[in-house]
């Protein structure tokens, strides 16, 4: 019995020690990863349960959006639409009685961090003190967004008496585009065939070629 | 009364020894038992696990393949972030013009008025304890030196929210015709009152 004990014990300590380091370790740390992989998928499904919702609720109000977006894309236009810029400014002018005599736009700038690009507007205008007042006004309801930065006023007296004033205004228009130019469709090359020359030669099997003379 | 073993010694003792070793084969086995059982329920517990894991992941998948399914509502929600990011930075220093020019008019005094003047929105810069979204240059005459204090002392007033910070830059008195007129030049600060609130009307709200 004490021979059992002394050859037996340390034998069954031994087992014990390379079952838990060789079996039991690495099956505890395939547990471990396993738990942390779920650890990270709930987050995950709270997230996406999350976003689903939200998105949930964006559907039910798509159309609402869509109409926000498109009011929005008036305000900065996916494409520089000076011409249409140009028109509302002259058409604001012409409503509030003032002159337009000058007007210059910068090509589309640098793309910001927000992602649009500004288009410098420089115009000059002349008027009353309160047509020019309404145009003010007007350039900041147009729906286009056109922001001033700057303006200046200078008076000045008309022929027939009365106070005019110049104004100058350095404004920025919105765009989220650049100057698009249209690439050059494809000219296909016309099918002149190759130019092979077929040149029969006959050589008189009698020709000698003498060369000096 | 004391048992008599008829059993010859040596016999005896090779019993013994056999019943020792089959004492030590059951309690090895017993033992390779035991660790056989921890290590199935070990098993069994890594195979929960892994279940879980992947019932898990189904579900996410399940999940993400629905988000998948709302792409049209994504992009409809993200037009309309980037829409209302790219207005609000656009109109960061939108200073509302009409309303100053009429606020001039307003609270111009007697006997002043304006020969030019000159205006810039700028954004304000980072270290101002009281931002300042531009200047404004102002040149004007008045009939007197009490006059122009008057305009002066508008620009910094509460009557006009929109500008502070005035100052003189230059005042002196020119001949007019027959008159004598006190001729001046003075700017100011535009503040935080004149922004426009254009980009809240710009952007369109969406009921939640």
């Amino acid at each position: 019995m004490r021979r059992l004990l002394i050859i037996g014990l340390p034998v069954a300590i031994l087992i014990t020690a390379a079952w838990w380091f060789l079996v039991v370790t690495p099956i505890n740390d395939e547990i471990i990863d396993q738990e942390s992989q779920l650890d990270v998928l709930q987050t995950q499904e709270a997230s996406l349960r999350q976003q689903l919702s939200a998105l949930r609720q964006v559907n039910d109000r798509l159309p609402e959006y869509q109409r926000a977006v498109a009011d929005m894309q008036r305000s900065i236009p996916p494409t520089p639409q000076i011409d249409s810029l140009i028109d509302d400014l002259k058409v604001l002018a012409d409503d509030t009685n003032v002159v337009w005599s000058a007007v210059a736009f910068s090509t589309p700038g640098e793309e910001t961090p927000e992602g649009f690009r500004t288009i410098t507007v420089n115009m000059t205008v002349t008027g009353q003190y309160f047509e020019l007042l309404g145009y003010l006004y007007g350039v900041s309801e147009l729906d286009r967004l056109v922001r001033i930065d700057t303006l200046s006023f200078s008076p000045s007296l008309t022929d027939e008496g009365f106070n005019e004033i110049t104004l100058t205004i350095n404004a920025v228009a919105f765009t989220t585009g650049s100057i698009v130019v249209p690439e050059q469709p494809e000219v296909e090359e016309p099918d002149i065939p190759a130019t092979t020359t077929t040149t029969t030669t006959t050589i008189p099997s009698s020709t000698t070629t003498t060369a000096g003379g | 009364m004391r048992p008599i073993n008829l059993l010859p010694p040596e016999q005896a003792e090779k019993a013994k020894r056999r019943r020792g070793a089959l004492f030590g084969v059951f309690l090895a086995l017993a033992f390779l038992a035991l660790l056989a059982f921890f290590t199935f329920l070990k098993i069994a517990q890594r195979t929960a696990a892994e279940d879980a894991v992947i019932a898990q992941q189904l579900t996410n998948d399940n999940l993400q393949r629905d988000i998948n399914s709302l792409g049209e509502a994504r992009q409809a929600r993200d037009d309309y972030r980037r829409g209302e990011q790219q207005i609000m930075a656009a109109l960061a220093i939108d200073v509302e013009w009409g309303r100053m020019l009429n606020d001039i008019g307003r609270v111009i005094p007697d006997r002043v008025w304006l020969t030019s003047l000159s205006a810039t929105a700028s954004p304000p810069p980072e270290d101002e304890p009281i931002p300042s979204y531009g200047a404004l240059a102002f040149g004007g005459s008045a009939f007197d030196y009490p006059d122009a204090a008057t305009w002066f002392r508008t620009v910094d007033s509460v009557e006009w929210p929109a500008v502070g910070g005035g100052w003189v830059s230059s005042i002196n008195t020119i001949t007019a015709g027959d008159f004598l007129i006190v001729q001046f030049s003075s700017s100011a600060s535009i503040t935080g009152a004149a922004l426009s609130d254009r980009a809240l009307d710009r952007v369109p709200e969406i009921p939640e």
